[in-house]
């Protein structure tokens, strides 16, 4: 019998003779779990409360202090035109947390419609998935969200629609393979040949073993978005300057990388860690524990 | 015996440690010897310890769990477990070779034949790709591969189960080895190629006086194939003697009850074939007593108290037991 | 069906997909400027312009046509290479093209090379002792890494190495014939950003696989036979590990071509990204439309060459198909 240690992702068998161990019980979340989660909570609260403090204003430019270094009065510092960096990075979470909204509604609604449709039904409909999936795989996804926005003009609601288009085929794929595993085990065979309705199948067969990978799929889509509109409006393809985004901020910042680094580099950290904070919640709070990355051949 | 043994354990103790922190007694006080020639049959369920034995004789564990071995295991006279990593590297292959169990994913499906039939010699010295396949092609015709210079240059996909066993006795066999160490190497093929196997193996122990220690859940298989039988349970050797004494008188009730899980082509037809009730021991927890006793429908309160005396049944034949079956009528139970 | 016809008939069906891809593609990058409110032409050339001016700019970008003859006049035009001519400057597309993708591809195989050269090792190392200290610290630096993105890890090379240290040019580029040491210079810090960035993807993906190979028997089998360590993780375990690291490398050359804008922007490399960041804001269409045909273009091609690679490195997967 082999037991497999999720928690060290080694998970290798001894030897054959080892009986099987009762497998530890759930276990306490770890404490990086806490510390990513609390990480998220205090940007949420920030990004949701600070605003409404008297006072907060990411576009007023304090003109007396132009590019001065992080300190009192101003923590993280001020940019060349004298906006608090905190504030705006602050204020940049809330368009990169309206983005990445946007992103799982659009990549969950349509992959995993998509993807339900093409494992269910199989057969034609299932081949015009897959050539979808392929068209929008072919296609090169930032260059395509930097038109729109330059066709369309500068906003949230667009770039947050195309990132989330761009994250469907990945999705459809995943949720397509859990159906098609459901069905090779049975489970769908078995509840058709007993007369269960689809909606019933469907609630209790189905749903419960796409939500985890919805789970991993919204953690993943969050910082995908994340990163996506740090780089679109990095690119000067993000929201209409001064609107701050964390992209922009730090693309604002590298002309002073020189003499006030401070300007992209504080917002680069936090989007890292945000990132970083989701990764590691994706990663830990999936069923069966974190596990390396596994390329799946498409 | 009339030689030295190739090879003579003597009280072998090994002990897994997981990479989860357990410490596992997987052998205990194993003793057994393998002449020159000669086969030793080893018989036991899942998880008897007969395949970490072997690899604790071999000295090629897992790589994430550590493997403490005492005891003595000699070869040729030699004390493996004193010998430095580089000496028993240096005998892998060339002094002990093994066949392993299933030739379907005991072959690298990427790497040609003949590259993987040489390996034992690949790995002291080059050999060009030229040699590489003449060698090959050598080795495979001494195992009755047809073909065998075809057979050199193919993927391993493009064998047969029965064929690739062959491949792999031939790389066991590659490096001349002293000692062949055989886990159920023929419990992955059709019944028909067993035979064909277990034939090719006998045939080069006898020809090339390799000494064999051939591992097996299937007591049936070794008769007359093994001279000498060593039954394991819950990591001890249980009982041991000449094949046909305890096949046909076992004194451990252990034994017993595997010669009756054995389909019999004579003697009168039972509907069902008895299992043994009950699982292997959990070598996590240790009994002060006889493994077998929470299992065994002789077992009486010292059983579980006390390790079983070894009992002689005659020269050469021990069974460790406190209860041992001596009457005739209890070696055949009821119908 | 003898199975030569079974194979031609398997390639056909998926060069007709692969075709049909592309053809979609097309029809979408044509359909672009109709996607712009208002006239096109308008905006270009301003309210100024004479209905002859405005109609000569629709012509040109085909839209006096419907989108599927215009597709069609466009793809015929390309077999004949050409491409159409750029609004702002004037020059044929193909010649743009034709300047850039070699900087495009050099700096992504440079990129490849960096991430391989880091990830391979590192994965063998991890992977032969999971859970080892080593493995432990790979394994938690690749996951803190898989967070960096590249502008950020862009920003942050320049910052050390332009602005710190004045070791290398922040931006720019020299090409390759004119001067191969400057072409270097230059080639570090975008190679660099890229390759970190998938160095730590390849190091997870191989690190996972390989720890999948090294638990197989053939790998007991082959130690048993004295096989040493060294031998055994490059000669026995990387190559049946490398498929899904073969895939992330054939597919990155592949939407390279579209997947350049941003580390070729930021360190101004003249790059197809850096092409089709300008053609965007310049509203230049007939360059924006070969750039993203072109890139699809390129992810076909990669697909069907890491699938002729996987047939190469795992001769089961040529045998099923046979």
């Amino acid at each position: 019998m082999s037991t497999a240690d999720s928690a060290t992702e080694t998970a290798v068998a001894p030897a054959a003779v080892a009986p099987a161990a009762a497998r530890p019980a759930r276990r306490r979340p770890p404490a990086g779990v806490l510390v990513a989660a609390a990480w998220l909570a205090v940007i949420a609260l920030a990004a949701l409360l600070l605003p409404l403090l008297p006072g907060f204003d990411p576009l007023h430019g304090d003109f007396a202090h132009p590019s001065a270094a992080p300190g009192p009065g101003h923590w993280l510092g001020t940019d060349a035109a004298g906006r608090d960096v905190l504030q705006r990075t602050v204020a940049g979470a809330r368009a990169s947390f309206t983005v990445a909204g946007l992103t799982i509604l659009v990549g969950l609604l349509g992959g995993g419609a998509l993807g339900l449709a093409a494992g269910w039904f199989r057969g034609p409909l299932d081949k015009a998935v897959g050539f979808a999936t392929d068209l929008l795989m072919s296609v090169p996804s930032l260059i395509l969200v930097m038109i729109a926005v330059s066709l369309r003009g500068p906003g949230l609601t667009v770039i947050g629609t195309l990132i989330g288009l761009f994250t469907v085929p990945h999705f459809t794929r995943v949720v397509r393979a859990v159906v098609l595993s459901l069905d090779e085990r049975g489970f769908v065979q078995a509840a058709r040949m007993i007369g269960t309705a689809p909606s019933r199948l469907l609630r209790r067969e189905i749903v419960p073993h796409v939500a985890p990978v919805a789970l991993t799929f919204a953690f993943t889509a969050t910082t995908v978005a994340i990163v996506a509109e740090g780089s679109l409006s990095f690119l000067g393809f993000g929201l209409r300057p001064p609107e701050p985004s964390w992209g922009g901020i730090i693309a604002e910042g590298r002309t002073t990388l020189g003499s006030a680094p401070w300007i992209s580099l504080a917002p680069a950290a936090v989007l890292c860690l945000t990132v970083l904070a989701l990764n590691y919640l994706g990663e830990h709070l999936r069923p069966g524990g974190p596990a390396v990355p596994k390329e799946v051949r498409g | 015996m009339t030689s030295a043994p190739v090879l003579d354990v003597r009280s072998l103790d090994t002990v897994l440690h997981t990479p989860d922190g357990r410490a596992l007694h997987v052998l205990h006080d194993v003793s057994l010897t393998i002449a020159a020639g000669e086969c030793l049959g080893v018989v036991g369920e899942s998880g008897s310890g007969k395949s970490v034995l072997a690899r604790t004789v071999l000295g090629v564990g897992s790589r994430t769990t550590r493997a403490v071995a005492t005891g003595e295991i000699r070869l040729g006279g030699e004390d493996l477990l004193a010998a430095t990593p580089a000496r028993r590297a240096a005998l892998l292959g060339t002094g002990i070779a093994m066949v392993h169990q299933d030739p379907m994913t005991s072959l690298n499906p990427v790497v040609r034949i003949a590259d993987q039939v040489t390996e034992s010699l690949t790995s002291r010295r080059r050999l060009s790709r030229r040699e590489r396949l003449r060698t090959a092609a050598e080795l495979l015709a001494a195992v009755d591969v047809p073909d065998p210079a075809r057979r050199a240059r193919a993927h391993p996909h493009e064998l047969s189960g029965g064929l690739r066993q062959r491949v792999g006795i031939a790389a066991a066999l590659a490096g001349e080895p002293a000692l062949l160490l055989a886990d159920e190497p023929t419990t992955a093929l059709d019944v028909t190629v067993q035979r064909t196997v277990l034939d090719l193996l006998d045939h080069h122990r006898r020809s090339r006086g390799l000494a064999t220690l051939l591992i097996t859940h299937d007591i049936g298989l070794l008769y007359g194939r093994a001279r000498r039988i060593a039954v394991m349970y819950g990591g001890r050797i249980v009982e041991t003697g000449p094949t046909e004494a305890v096949t046909a008188r076992p004194r451990h009730p252990y034994t017993a009850a595997l010669l009756r899980s054995v389909p019999r082509v004579t003697g009168p037809l039972r509907r069902t074939l008895p299992a043994i009730p009950g699982s292997p021991p959990d070598l996590t927890r240790p009994t002060p007593g006889c493994p077998f006793a929470p299992r065994c429908d002789r077992a009486t309160p010292v059983c579980g108290m006390t390790p079983p005396p070894t009992h002689i049944a005659a020269e050469g034949h021990t069974a460790d037991c406190h209860h041992p079956l001596t009457a005739p009528e209890e070696l055949e139970p009821a119908a | 069906m003898t199975p030569t016809a079974r194979a031609a008939l398997r390639h056909g069906g998926r060069a007709a997909r692969a075709a049909a891809v592309l053809l979609l593609v097309t029809v979408g990058a044509l359909a672009l400027p109709h996607l712009m409110p208002g006239s096109p032409a308008v905006a270009a050339l301003g309210p100024t312009a004479t209905p002859a001016q405005l109609a000569a700019y629709e012509s040109r970008l085909g839209l006096d046509r419907d989108v599927f003859a215009a597709t069609w006049q466009w793809i015929a035009d390309a077999l004949h290479g050409d491409l159409g001519h750029s609004l702002s400057t004037g020059t044929a597309v193909t010649t743009e093209l034709a300047d850039r993708i070699p900087v495009t591809l050099e700096l992504f195989l440079a990129a490849q090379l960096v991430a391989l050269c880091l990830a391979v090792p590192v994965a063998l190392l991890s992977a032969w002792r999971p859970g080892g200290t080593f493995d432990r610290i790979a394994t938690a630096g690749t996951f803190g890494w898989l967070a960096v993105p590249g502008f950020a890890l862009g920003l942050l090379l320049i910052w050390i190495a332009a602005v710190q240290l004045r070791i290398l040019p922040a931006t720019g580029w020299t090409p390759f014939t004119e001067d191969p040491a400057e072409n270097l210079r230059h080639l570090v810090l975008p190679a660099l950003t890229l390759g970190l960035t998938e160095a730590a993807v390849f190091t997870r993906t191989l690190r996972g696989q390989l720890l999948d190979t090294l638990d197989q028997p053939y790998i007991a089998a082959a130690r048993s036979r004295g096989m040493g360590t060294t031998r055994l993780l490059l000669r026995r375990a990387l190559r049946p590990s490398s498929l899904p690291l073969v895939t992330l490398v054939g597919i990155g050359i592949g939407t390279s071509l579209g997947g350049s804008v941003l580390v070729e922007s930021l360190f101004a490399v003249p790059g197809v990204g850096s092409l089709a960041a300008g053609a965007i804001t310049g509203r230049d269409f007939p360059v924006v439309q070969a750039v993203v045909v072109v890139s699809a273009v390129g992810v076909v091609a990669a697909t069907f060459v890491v699938d002729l690679l996987y047939r190469t490195i795992d001769p089961r997967i040529a045998h099923e198909h046979r």
